[in-house]
């Protein structure tokens, strides 16, 4: 079954190709032969749309929250302004792997804070608090550098389990802490992988797009048949007007009927 | 693969692959050729679902303007210029020996089919090569959401402009084969000044009252919107493309419901064919632009002047000057060639035997 699924796509565009390519060979009538090679034109671009589809991937327009976009600020005016001073510097990956080593420390304490707890029915309310923590997080991204707010997040995490750690923090406080540290670091708790898209927010691999390639060649190929198409029509229209038929092998008879008359003068 | 699939998506494309297969055994079958023009439209629109449920919305944006509004258009104006109805193939050898040709090659591509990467595998050699980078590097070195546009714009801004220049060429083509329009000019009286005989009979002032309501309403609101496709083009899906054909369209609606007079009236044909040179000089001039201030052909940051740093800020203004200047050339070339092709087909004086209908 998943063979099938797979290939589905390139049997049906084998199916339009030869469609396409029978009746240009077949129709003698030059505008069915015309939309035949229209359909075998489209069975190319339908192919090339399917090897650039990626499972799971969405269209390629970077979403706001990326944060390859989100360090450039191309599409959203509040980025842009944010980023006017320009002092994060270009280099993404200094910038990530700062992230990691920021939030790593506050991962650590944030584990062994629930292992102080000892209480398996928090932990899992925590987790669902976070959850939707981590949905407000992600709108606030709209308004803040991803690496900003992600190691000032990390630091008040790694302050808030300190105090978790003293039993002085309130459990709201407490919460809030794990949440943000959780969205940081893609945790190992069982719990945290039905979530995984929460935590791994804010990890580049998380978005995934589609090829932009394809699309690329296919859309400007699809102009570029309209006009070539039109062209192939046009000389239809001046062959209907030469000849007083648009098919083909009433078109041969004429020529030939043409050559022999010549033949004959000759 | 499939497992990380959202089912609806799945769904979706085995649902629309399956009409568009269905659809080419129909036009196969089919020997009206007002029927296979119709479903040749089908097919576009069907493709262009399709191509949104791939992800590719800028094609499917692009299938649905040009395959279901200018090609069954223009399709439709040869229609009336030449027959109606295609003649059954009468030789047997020339109805089976295409099928059999037809069996074999697609036997060969079945099996050449199971060697191809699994559907939707983001490891593909086709995925994990030049599209990746494009995904990577787009922030920094164009700085536009649409990848699609920053790729078709600025990355492949010299294939861009030869597919430019190739529209330009078609309808350079089109009105060597068959003019632009001007036996419809002279048919009629037209001067180029308002006359008082309107071209539209009186019996169908009723039968036509809702179209022509309802077109006067959506003329202006489709042309607002070729014109929004075109500058958002670089943040959401669209283009000088998509917004030229849109534009072509609105022309088109015009011409089919107030009548070719009326249209060439409103948008003349030497607006067209100036415009479609003008389009392909605006965007080379961009090029040109990027040249005289130090930088190559198309090379955007230098479009005001050497670069100042690596580091641009918030808007890559370069780029985004430089791909809003390319697509102005290319919405207007790609609208005035359509345009005029549409014109030239429309102004043609059908000469169609009544046998023929």
């Amino acid at each position: 079954m998943e063979f099938v699924l797979e290939r589905y796509n390139y049997w049906i565009i084998i199916i339009l190709m030869m469609g396409g390519l029978y009746i240009v060979f077949e129709s003698q009538n030059l505008i069915k032969r015309l939309v035949g090679l229209s359909i075998f034109q489209t069975s190319v671009i339908v192919f090339y749309v399917t090897l650039g589809k990626v499972a799971g991937g969405t269209a390629p327009i970077y979403l706001p929250d990326d944060p390859r976009m989100a360090h450039h600020g191309g599409g959203h005016e509040v980025h842009g302004e944010e980023h006017a001073g320009g002092d994060h510097g270009d280099n993404h990956g200094e910038a990530y792997s700062d992230d990691a080593s920021h939030a790593e420390p506050a991962h650590a304490e944030n584990e062994h804070a629930t292992d102080d707890a000892h209480a398996p029915e928090e932990g899992e309310s925590v987790l669902t608090d976070a959850d939707a923590h981590a949905e407000d997080v992600t709108e606030d991204l709209h308004e803040h550098d991803v690496a900003e707010s992600g190691s000032d997040d990390a630091l008040h995490a790694a302050e808030a389990t300190d105090h978790a750690d003293a039993d002085h923090a309130e459990p709201t406080h407490d919460t809030h802490a794990k949440a943000d540290a959780g969205l940081i670091q893609p945790i190992t708790h069982d719990a945290h992988d039905d979530d995984s898209h929460h935590a791994e927010a804010h990890s580049a691999d998380a978005f995934v797009y589609s090829n932009p390639l394809p699309h690329v060649l296919m859309l400007t190929a699809i102009v570029v048949g309209v006009a070539t198409l039109s062209v192939g029509l046009a000389l239809v229209v001046r062959t209907r007007e030469a000849y007083g038929t648009i098919e083909m092998d009433e078109i041969t008879q004429a020529d030939i009927a043409t050559g022999e008359r010549e033949g004959e003068a000759a | 693969m499939a497992e990380t699939f959202v089912p609806s998506v799945l769904i979706a494309n085995i649902v629309l692959m399956t009409m568009l297969g269905a659809i080419t055994v129909a036009i196969i079958r089919l020997r009206s050729l007002f029927a296979i023009v119709m479903l040749s439209g089908v097919y576009s629109l069907v493709s262009a679902a399709w191509f949104q449920a791939m992800d590719a919305v800028d094609v499917s944006f692009t299938e649905a303007a040009v395959g279901a509004g200018v090609s069954t258009a223009l399709m439709l104006g040869a229609m009336l210029l030449t027959v109606r109805k295609a003649k059954p193939t009468q030789s047997p050898l020339k109805r089976w020996g295409p099928l059999a040709v037809v069996i074999a090659t697609g036997a060969v591509l079945t099996y050449a089919s199971t060697d191809l990467p699994a559907f939707g595998d983001g490891n593909s050699p086709a995925n994990s090569h030049v599209g990746a980078k494009y995904i990577e590097a787009t922030p920094n070195d164009v700085g536009t959401p649409n990848i699609v546009t920053a790729v078709l714009a600025s990355y492949r801004g010299f294939d861009t402009f030869g597919e430019t220049v190739v529209v330009f060429a078609a309808g350079v083509a089109v009105i060597l084969l068959i003019g632009f329009g001007e036996r419809a000019l002279a048919a009629s009286d037209w001067s180029g000044r308002k006359d008082e005989d309107e071209d539209i009979p009186e019996d169908a002032d009723d039968s036509h009252l809702i179209l022509r309501v309802v077109a006067k309403l959506l003329i202006p609101i489709i042309t607002i919107f070729a014109f929004y496709v075109h500058f958002h083009g670089e943040i959401s899906p669209g283009g000088g493309f998509q917004a030229g054909v849109i534009f072509a369209v609105a022309i088109m609606l015009y011409a089919l419901i107030f009548g070719l007079k009326a249209a060439m009236r409103a948008f003349p044909p030497v607006w067209a064919r100036v415009g479609a040179a003008l389009g392909v000089a605006i965007y080379g001039a961009t090029g040109v632009v990027c040249m005289l201030n130090g930088g190559r052909f198309l090379d955007y940051d230098f479009i005001f002047g050497p670069p100042a740093g690596g580091h641009h800020g918030g808007h890559n203004w370069p780029q985004v000057t430089g791909i809003i200047g390319v697509e102005v050339g290319v919405v207007v070339a790609v609208a005035c060639v359509m345009i005029t092709a549409f014109y030239a087909f429309a102004g043609r004086v059908p000469e169609i035997r009544d046998e023929d209908w």
